[in-house]
């Protein structure tokens, strides 16, 4: 055959014999064949006579524990020869399918713990469009129902088009302004509903984008849901804030400019986002308000010594500035809620017509599956400054709320899959789990069916 | 006056501590050995009697892996004899009884698990390269018939029976891995025969489509399940699905269908119950403790029961069970599905690096993120010495047999890792099928580095005097650190104490400390021919030669061997 030329030049063997089969002339002299004056049937050791003494009550305390173990051995067995197991597993595990859902989990922050499913299509017409129907629920009552259609994703020019409904019967109040007392804590319910088209388009450089958004969005606001007490009028009894109990309805006309030049969301280690963003919202319903919403976020990851460790930096500043009418609705106010998170202080704890804040993400590897770059856990040390303002003259060192901690980032194979964080502030430690994060969340937000209110 | 009188919860208290104390106490006396007898040492384990067929025994995946990350760790966690005997370490005691499976010498006879060879008996390097068979995979004088294929997984392969009809498992490189898994499989199956293990026929092999045939009636599966008979188009996907060295020509494993019947995995802990031949428990062996230590040299990272097979073989008549190691494609920095790094380092789920490196807030780096694949190599994963830790070397997951090694079955170990000089390493390497010559020089180079890495670290715990012998005039041994390299430029000096020893090892009379220049002690002149001229034989009938090494950092722990006056025989052996 040629293949042993082959065989024979690539891979030479070794001929011969084998001399050594446990026998013969050995390091400790001549080791006869096999015979039974050689051969002992070896057992185990027996235990000495205070470890038994020990052995034996431990192995009776033992016994149910083990029994337990068995068990659940037993069954898991069972459901993997059964393929209960298997199927369940393919039935979640994440898939590239052109139709499908995926599931997605909450808990902490003041919006309780929940879940969701988001229903997907990747290929409307053409591969580039996609769609998505996405719900969310959680234990204190908010549901959100979000429906978006994506065009041409990845083009120099795409198209959003979104609308949406949430109902929340918890969201909190403790008064406007930075020096609004953890004592005022009051709840309310608001109902937000949305639709709207968004265009983005690629410009020149790399990673450079223009964004124009059009939105029609009502927010109608009344008292708690059951159960969430006290309500706003118990605390503000004769000064509820101005909107409390009205909708406001109105058209928001969005322009952005977007450089984006981070390479993964998983775990970036240079580059970052920076944008600047003006809107203009215009009431349309019975209050006759406009204002123009400015906001400018720079996001900087650095890398740090060592693989994979990273300082994740981000800083914002947005205001409102009243055009037309008397007041700002209470509900169109700036919040600290997702992603302008003070994530040592529960969602919706501050309020005003301006937020400043400088987040710090120190990153760094916890555990991987077999090597540094695959699928796995880093851990973060973060903290947060910020505060809401009224005034410029507001802004002051003695009213930046602080807050400390770390968290959990599960890195997945095509980016981060969920974070777990616990933040100290002042006001305790808040804990969150989630699904997102707060770097790097913008793009593709109106499709992912984030709040578009208030204005980010 | 009154006796002091205890509750009874404090008098459970009192009877644990004492019954602690007492384990504790005991601890020299239990490493003091057997009585000594003039007899032939045992070098076979009676374990070949004939037994009916026992039962296939298929460990769970996905039970197995939770079981030694969880249950049998806390079980070890929470044993109270181990807890005793972890103090008792402080004082030089092991955590577990020594293995059970020894004879006088301290040597693991031949058995159905393990068959003596290069830790005892010269090898040539093209005998330890030759491995278990013939040498050479499947016969070539013909074409190799395809009988059965595997379409399922990452790796695809099938089976084929040579022109003499043995029956070849041929497997493949993961895709974007050529020569990556194939080469190590063939290179550990290689060292671990020549250790004394028992393992396949693994060889690389070279071959291209025409030497190939189609059987009769070979099924197929489809993606979806369906079978329908094979033909040379699903033959050709299959290849097509595999990296090729060169246009024309695959690389492949051949792996040769061991003898006999499977009856299954063997586990790391415990007996069969239906072998009646297997009467040691497994985690009290000595090799399957040892194992530990080649699988750190080799980081055979995936030594999980899936990766063994018991035989039920037939020799003389006499049917029993014949227990293997398969499977080396996840060792020396390879993986199925990709080189690995991390793992020899750390478990999958491993709390103390984790707590470590949380506690640290990542401003150490462990060693296994350091470590970069050799530069133009590509049939080489993360395979180096700089990081190793011979030591530290941990599986994918926790092993109960593992977590019983002691240091005498690590310098067991290592005395036979230490038997395979470079040569071999390198004779073996060139069997590996690489494509490119510096890839098998390279392997072979680390090889050899982590041996003598790890001979420093075990032969430094326990002194590697061994191989007494005595011909009536002088007892000679070897220092097999200074023989084998592994402490380059220290220049060892001994001493040693000559004692007559009753059969209870109790010393009669005996000598100080006397310097050595040379590895042989002097029986029939100087201070130990007259201690041994002033006891009679019949009160002592055994002498102890007591050695010590110093290599400049202080004398070692002793060894001391045992030896019949009468016939002048080594009976025993302890450290």
């Amino acid at each position: 055959m040629a293949v042993a030329a082959i065989h024979s030049v690539s891979i030479p063997r070794s001929p011969g014999p084998n001399r050594s089969e446990g026998s013969g002339a050995s390091a400790w002299g001549t080791i006869p064949a096999a015979a039974d004056s050689l051969r002992s049937p070896f057992r185990n050791r027996p235990l000495p006579l205070w470890e038994k003494t020990l052995v034996y009550p431990y192995d009776v305390v033992k016994f149910p524990l083990k029994l337990v173990s068995d068990g659940v051995g037993a069954t898991v067995v069972y459901l993997d020869e059964t393929h209960v197991i298997g199927r369940a597993v393919e039935l979640l595990s994440p898939k590239v399918l052109t139709f499908g859902f995926l599931l997605s989990a909450r808990a902490g922050g003041a919006t309780g713990t929940g879940g969701g499913i988001t229903l997907y299509h990747n290929n409307v017409l053409r591969p580039t469009n996609k769609a998505q129907l996405r719900y969310e629920g959680t234990t204190a009552r908010i549901h959100k129902l979000s429906g978006a259609l994506l065009l041409r994703e990845g083009s120099s020019s795409q198209w959003t088009l979104a609308g949406g409904y949430r109902m929340r019967p918890n969201t909190r109040f403790y008064g406007i302004g930075p020096g609004a007392g953890e004592e005022q804590k009051s709840f309310f319910t608001t109902e937000l509903a949305w639709s709207g088209l968004e265009w983005r388009r690629a410009l020149g450089p790399p990673g450079l984008a223009f964004q124009a958004e059009g939105l029609y969005s009502t927010v109608s606001t009344r008292g708690p849901g059951q159960n969430f007490d006290p309500s706003i009028e118990q605390i503000f009894a004769g000064t509820p804030p101005y909107g409390y109990r009205e909708r406001s309805d109105g058209v928001t006309l969005s322009l952005s400019l977007e450089h984006e030049d981070a390479r993964t969301t998983a775990r970036p280690q240079d580059g970052g986002v920076r944008r600047i963003r003006v809107s203009w919202f215009d009431g349309t319903g019975g209050r006759d308000v406009s204002f123009l919403t400015y906001r400018v976020e720079l996001q900087q990851f650095l890398p740090l010594w060592y693989t994979q460790r990273a300082l994740a930096l981000r800083g914002y500043v947005t205001w409102i500035d009243l055009t037309q009418g008397d007041q700002i609705p209470f509900q169109r106010l700036v919040t600290n809620y997702e992603p302008d998170q003070f994530r040592g202080y529960l969602d919706f704890r501050w309020r005003d017509k301006g937020m400043l804040a400088l987040t710090a993400e120190y990153r760094f590897p916890w555990f991987a599956v077999a090597a540094p770059q695959n699928q796995g856990v880093d851990m973060y040390l973060l903290a947060d400054f910020g505060q809401v303002f009224g005034r410029t003259e507001q802004i002051a060192l003695d009213a930046m709320t602080a807050s400390f901690g770390g968290g959990f980032r599960l890195v997945g194979r095509r980016g981060i899959i969920a974070r777990a964080e616990v933040a100290f502030s002042n006001e305790g430690p808040v804990f969150r789990f989630r699904t997102d994060q707060i770097f790097q969340y913008m793009r593709g937000g109106l499709f992912y069916g984030r709040d578009p209110v208030p204005s980010r | 006056m009154a006796a002091i009188r205890f509750p009874a919860a404090n008098r459970a208290v009192v009877l644990l501590a004492w019954l602690c104390a007492g384990g504790l106490a005991t601890a020299p006396r239990a490493r003091a050995g057997e009585p000594l007898q003039d007899e032939p040492v045992i070098w076979y384990e009676d374990d070949r009697r004939d037994i009916p067929l026992p039962r296939t025994r298929e460990p769970n995946l996905l039970w197995d892996g939770p079981n030694e990350v969880f249950v049998r760790p806390l079980g070890r966690l929470t044993h109270p004899g181990r807890a005793v005997r972890r103090v008792r370490t402080l004082f030089g005691g092991d955590q577990v009884l020594p293995a059970a499976n020894l004879n006088a010498l301290d040597e693991v006879p031949n058995s159905t698990w393990f068959t003596n060879r290069i830790g005892l008996f010269p090898m040539t390097p093209e005998e330890v390269a030759r491995g278990m068979g013939e040498g050479g995979g499947p016969d070539r004088s013909g074409p190799w018939t395809v009988i059965k294929a595997k379409t399922e997984g990452v790796t695809p392969g099938f089976n084929i029976r040579d022109a003499k009809g043995v029956v070849y498992v041929i497997k493949f490189d993961a895709p974007g891995c050529l020569g990556m898994t194939i080469t190590v499989d063939v290179i550990c199956g290689k060292l671990l025969h020549a250790a004394g293990f028992n393992v396949p026929e693994d060889e690389a092999v070279l071959f291209r489509r025409t030497d190939l045939v189609l059987g009769e009636g070979v099924k197929f599966v489809e993606p979806d399940g369906r079978v329908r008979p094979m033909t040379d188009a699903d033959l050709d996907l299959i290849l097509r699905r595999v990296d090729q060295p060169k246009e024309g020509t695959w690389l492949a494993l051949a792996s040769r269908y061991l003898p006999g019947k499977p009856v299954g995995s063997f586990d790391w802990k415990g007996r069969r119950d239906d072998d009646a031949n297997d009467r040691v428990d497994h985690e009290d062996r000595r090799e399957i403790r040892g194992l530990k230590i080649f699988c750190s040299w080799l980081n055979h990272y995936d030594a999980k029961q899936g990766n063994t097979l018991d035989m039920y073989v037939e020799e003389a008549g006499r049917h029993f069970v014949k227990h293997h190691l398969i499977d080396f494609a996840s060792t020396m920095g390879a993986g199925a599905l990709g080189p690995v790094p991390r793992y020899g380092f750390e478990y999958t789920i491993d709390p103390i690096p984790l707590m470590t490196r949380a506690l640290t807030v990542g401003v150490t780096e462990p060693g296994w993120r350091k470590i970069q694949r050799p530069a133009e190599l590509q049939e080489v994963g993360y395979f180096e010495s700089h990081y190793y830790d011979p030591a530290g070397f941990k599986g994918l997951q926790p092993n109960a047999a593992f977590a019983n090694t002691t240091d005498r079955d690590a310098y067991w170990a290592t005395k036979i890792i230490t038997a395979l000089g470079d040569e071999h390493l390198r004779a073996v390497c060139q069997q590996g099928g690489y494509q490119d010559p510096r890839a098998a020089a390279y392997m072979a180079r680390t090889l050899a580095e982590r041996r003598d890495k790890l001979a420093r670290v075990y032969f430094q715990r326990l002194a590697p005097l061994d191989f007494f012998s005595c011909d009536g005039q002088a007892v000679g041994f070897h220092d097999l650190g200074e023989e084998r390299g592994s402490f380059p430029g220290t220049h060892p000096r001994y001493h040693a104490r000559v004692a007559a020893v009753t059969a209870g090892r109790h010393v009669v009379a005996g000598t100080g400390w006397l310097d050595q220049v040379w590895t042989t002690v002097a029986l029939s002149q100087g201070a130990a021919a007259d201690v041994l001229r002033s006891v009679d034989a019949a009160k002592a009938p055994f002498i102890a030669v007591e050695c010590q090494v110093d290599r400049g950092s202080g004398f070692s722990a002793s060894v001391t061997a045992y030896i019949a006056r009468a016939s002048g025989r080594v009976v025993a052996l302890q450290r």
